[in-house]
């Protein structure tokens, strides 16, 4: 450290100090509080402002339908009117969105970075890792270590939250280490943590992986397959998100996207 | 940031109110002094810090482990205390004040007046190698921590520190 740095240091640490002193903590702790209550107090009121909003939709609804529906029955049935039985209607009413698992996944992102490329909405951000993988570093995931693709309503206050993501990792597989040993070290690590659940085999681009269901801590319905090809193993996690005012991501969304990965490693 | 296997980390009451006051009691004073000099004064500093809190606390569904929260939470301070700074420029129009000589820093034991030029030199600089500095000099975190939080690469970090460092440097010098 030099001389500059350590007096930037002592310099900061002094002016944390006085500020530390004169913090009143019982003070913040009750004040805290209040705003905390403030804010479930205002939770609520939303809530019920919703509630009430939704019902009010529904008896409009209802009564739009009752009316169209009284004026088809009072219609006369005139000589070019067809009788034929009614039957079942296959096509989806126009103006519903379509389903998260339907939604195309029309860019294609190609990684020469880490060997891979894959499909992903419309919409969707992508933030490529800026540097190789840093095995020691391997399973914290954020921008520095990741390519991560995200809908956009998954940053908040410029912090991603992971929600409505999924990230992408990968590095050389070690010398002296198989593939198998691998897939192992890595499956040793999510058997010690708190994401711990069944895995199951399966395939990506027709390299066998292992993709599991998370659980415990870890969110329902996150998923995180360990995949080999030739001499580099990936790890890609996937987390849904359900927030009905934001946006909803459904697992089923981020396997199609895990799916259309292709690996050329 | 969010570990894709949590490891070892220890577990926040599932309530979240109880986790948010947890996190409050473990944090504050340290978010505190973060904020602080970064905003210059302690009352905004905990006042950003409270919202940081607050936001948190709105947004606990996308937090799963201690570790993430930390992580929201310094995020959240640097940007709040970010805006609050343009928010009191716009107000007040503050132009940096210009310095005035000082003698050199004694580094085992500075001066207040010593302590107060380093500090106002700080101010002068831009607001992301600020943040840098604050982040590298006085919480003490890597320049992978740095580029997380920040949402930056450890490269920018490196150059940002740098420039930093040079311009703290000249700035002192010429007013000793």
């Amino acid at each position: 450290m030099t001389d500059m740095e350590r007096t930037l240091a002592v310099a900061l640490r002094t002016r944390a100090a006085e500020v530390d002193d004169a913090v009143d903590a019982r003070r913040l702790a009750e004040q805290l509080a209040r705003r905390l209550d403030a804010e479930d107090h205002d939770r609520r009121v939303r809530r019920s402002v919703v509630a009430v909003a939704a019902a009010l939709l529904l008896v409009a609804a209802g009564g739009v339908a009752w009316r169209v529906t009284a004026q088809a029955g009072h219609q006369p049935a005139g000589p070019s009117q067809r009788t034929t039985s009614p039957s079942p209607d296959t096509n989806p009413p126009t103006g519903v969105a379509p389903r998260q698992r339907d939604i195309p996944l029309v860019q294609r992102y190609h990684s020469r970075v880490q060997h891979y490329s894959l499909s992903y909405p419309a919409g969707w951000s992508r933030s490529p890792l800026p540097q190789p993988w840093d095995f020691p570093h391997a399973l914290e995931s954020s921008t520095a270590t990741a390519d991560l693709f995200a809908t956009p309503t998954g940053s908040l206050l410029g912090w991603r939250s992971w929600d409505g993501s999924v990230i992408v990792q990968s590095e050389p597989i070690p010398a002296g280490m198989t593939s198998d040993q691998w897939v192992a070290s890595i499956n040793g690590v999510f058997k010690g943590g708190q994401c711990s659940a069944a895995r199951e085999r399966t395939s990506i681009d027709g390299h066998p992986a292992w993709i599991r269901g998370a659980a415990g801590t870890c969110g329902p319905g996150d998923i995180v397959a360990v995949v080999t090809s030739g001499h580099r193993g990936y790890v890609i996690a996937g987390f849904p998100l359900s927030t009905p005012h934001l946006a909803i991501v459904e697992t089923a969304l981020l396997q199609r996207i895990v799916a259309s990965m292709q690996l050329t490693g | 940031v969010r570990a894709v296997p949590a490891i070892d980390v220890p577990a926040l009451p599932t309530d979240r109110r109880a986790a948010v006051t947890a996190l409050f009691h473990a944090h504050n004073r340290a978010l505190v002094r973060l904020a602080s000099l970064l905003v210059d004064d302690r009352e905004t500093a905990e006042d950003v810090v409270q919202e940081a809190f607050i936001s948190l606390y709105r947004h606990w569904t996308g937090i799963r482990d201690p570790g993430a929260a930390l992580g929201y939470l310094r995020a959240a301070t640097l940007n709040l205390s970010r805006s609050r700074i343009r928010r009191r420029r716009r107000e007040l129009s503050l132009v940096p004040s210009e310095l005035q000589p000082v003698a050199a820093a004694d580094v085992s034991a500075l001066t207040r007046d010593a302590t107060d030029e380093v500090m106002r030199v700080l101010a002068t600089l831009p607001r992301r190698q600020r943040e840098v500095v604050v982040l590298r000099y006085y919480d003490d975190l890597s320049e992978a921590e740095i580029a997380t939080t920040l949402g930056i690469s450890p490269g920018s970090v490196k150059q940002h520190a740098h420039r930093a460092l040079t311009a703290l440097s000249q700035r002192l010098e010429a007013s000793t």
